[in-house]
Order: structure tokens, then sequence, then C-alpha cells
């Protein structure tokens, strides 16, 4: 896969989609690009969050351990970020990420995330607007949870 | 009302006039130059004296009249009284015919003339040393002023405006500094000697001499000022019109939308009307100075041959005093013109110096080293007191309002307050970053404004929320909180320590070692390296050191058991990679392999460039290298490679500031060298199909793609059949070698250390595999398991110590220079430990745990926080709330939950939401 392919995978990605090309372009200069096998661990629930991760295609498995049991949260294929919370926040891995088939990631170390948040601004707002949508739904979800189930 | 700081001890704050300043601290040199220009007046009469005498006595043939056939030079004689018996002769001196006589005249001219030389030469090079002494003087002392500055004072100064005063403005200074005194001195005694010499020669003639030098010094210096003030509206109209046109030119859309081209035109020929004025009026003044000077120079030896010549018929003027009038005519002009000039530059310095010293002086400076008689040292235990302390803005708004507070030492405190209140403040105040307060602060019964730097550094360390780094190594930026005091100066006699003394200049040696071992409570150069490494793991930095570490290379002095060490560590590392199934992550260096993870360049030459002939921009050059190059017909495909890299490197790096960390780690484009790409791109697009650029630009598009590494830089541009050519590149590289580039390369071999390449290189013999799935971080884990068990963690943490860390810290990411500023405070191993929310480059889990660390490390000692969390990881003793300008403390707060502000309510709140948030969305991405 050469840069420019990923540049066209990169625009599958929301925060990514109308950004210039060369903004684009120096997100996949600033980052590895890395070939997972089925089964490969991406990275690990508790692991220090020291890189950000774009998925370019293949499909991912993400799952949260807690007394031993694992729960699996959700299954991702194609364009999506990974572990960018754990870096902007500073905390540990949440979940673990595992590969169900050959995946492409690219991957950008944490510091250099944080620097293109500066460089970048386009992608620091349509990331900000990311996070604010999840808060928004989640605390729908947790209105649900706390009232309206127990309404219904 | 403001307590008074103590007023500069030791040395005297800059004198803002300019002559009594050169005159205070130049005396003694000035007087031995002014005695040196006092001396050569009488060499200088005697060469105007000497002609006058060689055209009467020897070529009028005065001294041989009346039958005389021999003239006696050089007698020698002591006139004493009749009473004590006359004149005694001491030498008779030698005696000549004519001819004789009048070469013997003529070299003793000649001996005048070289006389007068000799002293010139002595006094320019006296006044030369002296103006550099001075500057010397005057750059230090506004750099000490400078260092002096209240730390609010010093917020406020702008950088670059002050270094480029020091470094430019200060140079002409300098330049006229060596003048002052000794400039009109020597030509005015010279002119003063000339002119009585013409008057003693010939009254009426010595009055021509005084009116021309009166009319050249009143009437020229009136003349010219005007030329300079047309001179200076010239320039400012100058400036107003291309103002004008580049806004009509940035405008002109709207003037021609509005139809407003006659007006502008109207306008602008307005203003060429007016620069015409000025200018015609500026080269009226300007050749009428001329003609003034031209007139008076060729005017006056009218009136000398005219009068004089008038003179010497009537027999009141000889010819040989004619002659030596015009002579000292002659000297007469240079010396009344330099003074014009000189006078000129006075004004022009003297208005410079003064802008300068006004922007060092009016402020009230910190306190100085007091040599000998040290105060009372301040007890660890000492409280810190804090009475009725309140500190306004520059708008009169209270910060801080009627504070009084004791923390008692040693305590654990914190400081609680939304950031940008008062809370950060507080901190600065107590840490003396600022001493612009009422009320009082003091560390036992110290006022803290009272305190000596020195003593102000052992007691307290203050970590500023926006780390400062100096070019250097990271070991040179957290050991240098150890240099405060000077180190003995062995060769205190040296010259350029007595230079420096001269000068005011410190005579301290800044290349010795000043590092304080004992306020870091080591022993040695090796305990301090442990210590560092120690505060930088407590700061967070070892996984960084350690990669750092792995990047470098082998000290310079590396010795041969180091380097076995080194080799056998590699054959031990290869067995283990295999055992641990590894190998497959590491592409090796092999000869008859090309190496997908090592750049083109690498590859061609299997190696790394140890020399200068082939290292970066030059290796293109070099006839050798091109020639293999082109052996191989890889001119035009390396080019092509080099092309699109600079393509793809303008278009993404440009926007970059030079030195950001990205443009460094990411762009194979220098920065210096982004400008030339950019305009190589545009002229590669705008030439013909097919048509060949210039050969510098095929060296330098070549350079570019020497550099590039296919996993690394993915353009997709290595091909099987360029491998091949580059294979065949490499063995024709080796086998052809010349024998004078044998240290210009390190050749890959497995029994060869190689010291211009990367430890890392070094102990692995091959590259990471970059593309493989956490190849990185597994071989990476593997060393770190390894090293130890070889002895060479050590090595490597020390290279990691060696990292430079750029201009201002710009190659580090912003957590990586907090880290260092925090192990800077630490290493002193200070009293009082003050962090001003030191922890907002870091991630939520490092805030806590590196808290934590230094916490556990001041035990014992006094450490003051503010930050905008709760600090769960760690227990405090004093907690202070800062609510807008109001102060409250509450003891032992640990007992009890710690009441959190609003923004940090918010930080929990965050937490809580996010621990109930279902993951899938949180980290996941979706």
């Amino acid at each position: 896969m050469s840069l420019d392919m990923e540049l066209e995978r990169l625009r599958d990605i929301p925060m990514f989609r109308d950004l210039d090309t060369a903004k684009c372009k120096l997100v996949a200069m600033s980052s590895d690009r890395l070939d997972y096998a089925a089964g490969d661990i991406v990275f690990a629930q508790g692991g220090p969050s020291d890189s950000v991760y774009f998925m370019l295609d293949g499909r991912i498995k993400v799952s949260r351990q807690r007394n031993n049991i694992e729960i699996e949260l959700a299954e991702l294929s194609g364009g999506a970020v990974l572990g960018e919370t754990g870096v902007i926040c500073g905390r540990a891995r949440s979940a673990s990420i595992i590969a169900l088939e050959p995946s492409t990631m690219l991957r950008t170390d944490a510091h250099v995330f944080k620097e293109l948040l500066h460089q970048v601004p386009q992608v620091a707002v349509a990331l900000a607007r990311e996070l604010a949508n999840r808060v928004d739904a989640t605390s729908d979800r947790l209105f649900d949870v706390t009232h309206g189930k127990a309404e219904t | 009302m403001l307590n008074a700081v103590p007023r500069p001890i030791g040395r005297d704050a800059l004198d803002p006039n300019l002559f009594r300043y050169i005159w205070t601290h130049s005396r003694r040199d000035q007087i031995v130059v002014l005695i040196l220009i006092v001396a050569s007046l009488p060499f200088y009469w005697l060469s105007l004296e000497i002609p006058k005498r060689i055209v009467n006595e020897a070529v009028q043939g005065e001294a041989f009249v009346n039958g005389v056939t021999e003239a006696t030079l050089f007698t020698l004689s002591l006139p004493l009284p009749e009473a004590w018996g006359g004149t005694i002769a001491i030498f008779q001196g030698f005696t000549f015919d004519q001819v004789g006589y009048l070469f013997a005249l003529s070299f003793l001219f000649l001996f005048y003339v070289l006389a007068n030389g000799a002293f010139k030469y002595g006094i320019n090079i006296l006044k030369g040393i002296l103006a550099e002494r001075m500057m010397r003087r005057l750059r230090f002392e506004l750099f000490n002023t400078l260092m002096r500055f209240r730390p609010e004072d010093i917020r406020n100064v702008k950088s670059a405006e002050v270094a480029s005063m020091i470094k430019d403005e200060v140079e002409p200074i300098g330049g006229f500094i060596g003048d002052a005194y000794i400039q009109p001195a020597f030509l005015s005694t010279q002119a003063l000697t000339a002119v009585a010499f013409i008057l003693t020669q010939s009254f009426w003639l010595g009055m021509v001499a005084v009116a021309v030098v009166l009319v050249q010094a009143f009437v020229i210096p009136y003349l010219r000022r005007e030329q300079l003030r047309l001179g200076r509206l010239r320039q400012i109209a100058s400036r107003k019109l291309a103002g004008r046109i580049g806004e009509m030119v940035d405008g002109s859309r709207t003037i021609q939308a509005y139809g407003l081209k006659d007006y502008s035109e109207a306008e602008i020929g307005g203003r060429l009307g007016n620069l015409f004025t000025i200018r015609s009026a500026l080269y009226r003044r300007k050749f009428a100075v001329k003609y003034l000077n031209t007139i008076l120079a060729q005017t006056t030896p009218f009136f000398f041959y005219s009068i004089g010549g008038y003179l010497a018929l009537r027999g009141s003027l000889d010819i040989g005093q004619l002659v030596a009038v015009i002579a000292a005519y002659r000297d007469l002009p240079p010396p009344i013109k330099e003074l014009i000039d000189w006078d000129q530059r006075r004004a022009d310095v003297t208005i410079k110096y003064e802008q300068i010293i006004s922007q060092f002086s009016g402020r009230e400076l910190l306190p100085e080293e007091q040599g000998g008689s040290a105060s009372e040292p301040i007890p660890p235990d000492a409280p810190i007191q804090l009475s009725d302390l309140t500190v306004t803005d520059q708008r009169g708004t209270a910060l801080l309002s009627g504070a009084s507070l004791v923390i008692n030492r040693p305590a654990h405190a914190i400081v609680l307050g939304s950031s940008g209140s008062g809370r950060d403040i507080l901190a600065r105040v107590i840490g003396r970053q600022t001493t612009r307060y009422e009320g009082s602060v003091k560390y036992g019964v110290r006022d803290l404004r009272s305190l000596t730097p020195r003593e102000l550094a052992t007691e307290i360390a203050y970590v500023p929320p926006e780390p400062e780094l100096f070019s250097g190594s990271i070991r040179e930026n957290v050991v240098m909180a150890l240099k405060q005091s000077p180190p003995t100066n062995a060769d205190a006699n040296e010259l350029r320590w007595r230079e420096a003394e001269r000068t005011g200049n410190p005579t301290s040696d800044g290349l010795a070692d000043w590092k304080d071992y004992e306020a870091a409570h080591v022993r040695d150069e090796d305990e301090l390296e442990k210590a560092v490494l120690n505060m930088l793991a407590i700061t967070g930095m070892a996984d960084d050191l350690y990669n750092f570490g792995l990047n470098g290379t082998l000290p310079r002095d590396a010795d041969e058991a180091l380097q076995s060490r080194v080799v056998a560590s590699r054959q031990e590392i290869r067995g283990a990679l295999v055992e641990a199934g590894f190998d497959k992550l590491i592409e090796p260096f092999d000869f008859a392999r090309f190496n997908p993870q090592a750049s083109l360049g690498e590859n061609l030459v299997f190696g790394v460039v140890a020399g200068d002939r082939l290292a970066g921009a030059g290796r293109t050059g070099d006839a050798y290298f091109r020639s293999i190059i082109a052996a191989e017909a890889l001119t035009d495909p390396l080019a092509e490679i080099g092309r699109r890299i600079a393509e793809n490197g303008v278009e993404v790096f440009s926007d970059l500031p030079s030195g950001h960390p990205l443009f460094e780690r990411f762009s194979m484009i220098r920065a210096a060298d982004l400008e030339y790409y950019a305009e190589l791109m545009d002229e590669y697009r705008s030439t013909e199909v097919g048509a060949r650029l210039p050969d510098p630009a095929i060296d330098k598009l070549i350079e570019l793609a020497l550099e590039y590494v296919e996993p690394r830089h993915r353009l997709g541009l290595v091909t099987p059949e360029l491998t091949a050519r580059i294979l065949r590149a490499r063995n024709s590289f080796k086998e052809y070698l010349p024998f004078d580039y044998a240290g210009e390369v390190e050749f890959y071999d497995a029994n060869q250390v190689m010291r211009a390449a990367p430890i890392r290189d070094n102990l692995l013999f091959g590259r990471v595999a970059q593309n493989i799935a956490n190849a990185e971080t597994r071989v990476g884990e593997f060393l770190r398991n390894i090293l130890p068990e070889l002895d060479m963690e050590g090595l490597v943490y020390s290279l990691g110590l060696d990292y430079e860390v750029g201009p201002r810290g710009q190659a580090l990411f912003a957590p990586q220079r907090a880290s260092i500023s925090l192990a800077r405070a630490l290493i002193r191993e200070p009293h009082t430990l003050i962090l001003e929310d030191a922890f907002k480059d870091y991630g939520v889990d490092d805030q806590q745990a590196i808290l934590q660390r230094i916490s556990e490390r001041v035990d014992g000692a006094t450490m003051i926080v503010t930050a905008p969390i709760i600090p769960t990881a760690c227990d405090f003793d004093t907690c202070i709330h800062v609510d807008g300008a109001r102060v409250t403390v509450e003891a032992n707060p640990s007992s009890r939950q710690l009441a959190p502000t609003d923004r940090e309510s918010e930080a929990i709140d965050g937490d809580a939401i996010s621990a109930a948030t279902p993951q899938t969305s949180m980290e996941a991405g979706k």
C-alpha cells in the first residue's frame, strides 16, 4: 500500500474527510504503517496510551475485561481511530484491540499526535466534535438506563 | 507602597552619560594615549621644520655662504648660564659638504615622517584595543543588568530586541568609544600644531590659515546639519510613498471599481512632487557643501602663493618658510574634516547610547552576591510567613488581597484555585518570581526580597508552568542547577583573566567544572550521572532517555574495551534473538542483500559515513561517489526519487515552523533547504517535458533520494531493478574505494564496532522491520531485558543524556521538556520546591504518578504545588484555597477529602461519566 492509497483510506475516517491533501499527508508521513495478522493484539487494556492508531483496512474487536470476564464491546472494520481518548486524557488503555483478520493501521506516537492537533486545527476541531457527540450519546444512554428503562 | 528592593550592590548602574561612562572605565588607557599624542607633537613639528632647512640651508646654500664648505649636524650641547661656565658641548656633531648636508637633512626628514607614522600606528592600536575593551565591558554590563531585572520585568522584555541591542546596536558605539577622547585630542593638537607652525613662520599667512579653519569649523557643520535634516525628511517621504503605493496596489480593485484612478494618480504625483522638492533642496545643499570645501581647498593655496610670494619678494619671508607653510597647510584640512565627522558621530552615537541605556535603566534591580560576609543561612525548618500580602495587576485589580498565612516547614502544601487566579500568583510570590507586592514574605527572619540569587537558589527551586530549556544536552540542562558558585580559577594570572578583570567581566572560566556536587549530595561525576538519571526517572523521562540513547553514537573517546564489549554484546543479542524467535523482526546487515529498512545511501555504501567527504550534501558532489552512481546508471532514477520526495516535502512541511519537532523528525528536507527545493519544484514544473535540470539541482535531488527508506516514507519508489543496481553499485563502491577514502566509511562488519552508527544498529547489527506490527515494541522490550545482563544499560542511558534538546528545547515534546525542568529542580535538593502548574503537559495518569514520586523524593523538605487536579496520589499537610483574591488555609486536609475547585469538579464529573460510558464509543472511535 503506497502513501497515496493510505491517504485514500484515511479519508474514510470522518475527522480526515474534509482535510486538505497536504495535511492528510502530514498525518500519514508522521506515522508508521503496521500490518497485523488475524489474532494479533494491537494494544491491551491497562497498557500505556503511547500512540493513536488509524485503521486503514481490516477488522478488529474491541473488548474489555472486568472480574476476569471479557466483554466484547464492538467489532469495527474500515476507517476508524483507536486509542485517541487515552492519549488525550493521559490515561492507560481502557480496552483491548485484537485484529480479527489481516488489518493495516497507521500508528502515530502520542507526542506526535498531540503536536498534530496543534498544527492541524481542523483535526482538533473534528476530534472535539466527535468526542462531544460521544458524550452526548453516552449521556442519553445513561439517562435511559437510570430513568427511561425504570419508567418503562 | 512598594517595599524598596535593595539597591544594586557591588556594581554601578549604567551611566546615562556616554562620555562620563567612557572616562570612568578607561581613564588610565585614555591618559596613556593622550601622553603618546603629546609626545608625538615635537616630531610632527620637526617634520614641518626640516623641509624649510632643506630648501634654505641645503638647496639655497645659506649654510654654505662666505666660503664655508662644510656644515655641522646633530651637535648636542647643554646650555648653562655664563656663571656656570656657559654652554657645554656634549657632542660635536657630524660635518657634511653641501650635497651630503642635503641628503642628511632629507634622511632626517624621512626619519621624522616614519616616526610620525609610528606614533599614529601606536595610537591607533591602543585606541582600537581600548574600544574593544569598552565594548566588551558595555555588552557585559548590559547583560549583567538584564540578569538582575526583577522576574516580572524580565518576563516583559522582548528577548530578540534586547539580544539585538547587545549584539548589533552596541557595535557602532564601541567603534566610537575609541575615538571619543583620543580623536579630538589627536586631530586638534595636530591642527593647532600646524597653525602654530604657520604663525611662527608668518603672522599673515597664519591668519589666513586660521580663517580657513574657522570657516570649516563653523560654516560647514551648519550646512551639513541642514543636509542631514533634509536626508531624514527624504527618508520619511520615501517610506510614506512606498507605503501608499503598496496600499493602492492592494486596494487596486476598489480603485478601479470606483473610478479612482485619476484621483490616486494625482495623490501619488503630489507625493512625488514633494519628494522632488526635498531631494532638490538636498542636492543643492549637498553640492553647496562640496563646492565650499573645494573652494576652500583650492583657493587657500592662492593666498599662500600670492601673499607668501609677495612677502618672500619683500624679504620678510624666505623660500624655505614658504615651502614649509604650504606643507603645513596641506596637513590642515584632514584633521578639520575628521573633527567635523567626529562631531556628527558623537551626536548619533550619544543618542543611540541613551536609547539603549533607557531600555536597561529606571528599574529596580535584584541584589548581587556580596563577597566575603555571607548572611546567616536560613534554617530549612524556618516557616514561610506571609503578612498582609496584596498583589495587584497593572490596572489595579487585586489578584491577592491582604493574605496572611504561615507555612510551617517542612510541609507539603497544595494551593487550590482556578487556573489564572491568585493561585499561581501566590506560588510566584513565594518563589520570588514576582517582587511587586505589598506586605511582607519572610523565610524565617529573612525578607524574601533581600535574598541574593545564590541564597535564593539554595532555599527555593521554582518550576514554572512553561519549561525553560537551553541549547545543549539533556544532562547539561539538568545539572545546570548545580552551577551557582564559580570554581577556583587556578590560572587567575593568565592574560585572558587579567583582560576580563580590566573590562569588568567575570574572571571565572565558563568551561571549567562548575558543578556543586555537594548540593546534589554526590561525590563525583559518576554518582552525579546516577542522580541525574534517577531524577529523570522520577519525572517520567526514563523511556525517552532509553530511546534517545539507543539512537546515540558511541562516545569519541570510547576505548578498545568498550568497543569489544559492544561487539560481544552484539553476538549475545543475535543468539538470544534467534532463541526468542525475534530474529525475523530484524533485517540484518548482509552484504549480499538489499536492506529495505536502511536508506538507499546506506545500502549503497553498505556502511555508515564517518568522514566529511561523503557526509550529507558533500556526498553527491564527490567525484568518486558520482562516478559509482553514474556507472550503474543510477543518476536519473535517484534524481526522480529525489524529485518525488522534494515535491511531497515542500507540500507537507512548508507550513511548519523550522525547528518544530514534526519537521525535525519527519522532514527529509532540512529547514534551510526548503525554500531551495520549493523553487526547484517550480522550475521543474515550468520546464519542458524531457528537459534536464542543471547538475547542481540533480545533485540536490540525489542527496534527498539517498535518505529514502521505503517502509518509512512509503512512496512506492523502490523497484527490484533499482535494488539490483544499488547492490552492484555497492560492490563497485567497496572494490574501487580509493586508499585516501579509508576513513570516510565504516563498512558494516559483524566483528567490528561502527563508531559513527547508532548504538542500536551496533547491538542489533541490523534494522527493526518497521512494517511488522509491534516489532519495534517487542524488540525494544527484548533489549530492555537483555541489556542489563550485558552491562550495557548504563551506556545507553548515558548516551540518552547526551541528546541535544535544540534551541529552547524545541527538539523535544512538551512533556519531555517538563520532565527535564522538574529534574533540574530536584537535583539541587532544595529546602523548598515550588511547582506552579508544572504538570499541565502530562496526561492524568502521568501527573498523578510523577507527583507521587516527587512527593516521596522530597519527603522531609517543603513542597508547594499548584495544579488543576486533585492529587489523590499523595497527601498534603496544608491546603491553601485561593478564591479570587481571597486566601484561606486548611491544615491537615488529608484527613478528609479535599474540596475540589470548580474546574476540578468538572474533571471529576467527566471521569464519572467516562467510567459509566460503554468503551466502544470512548476508546474505539465509534
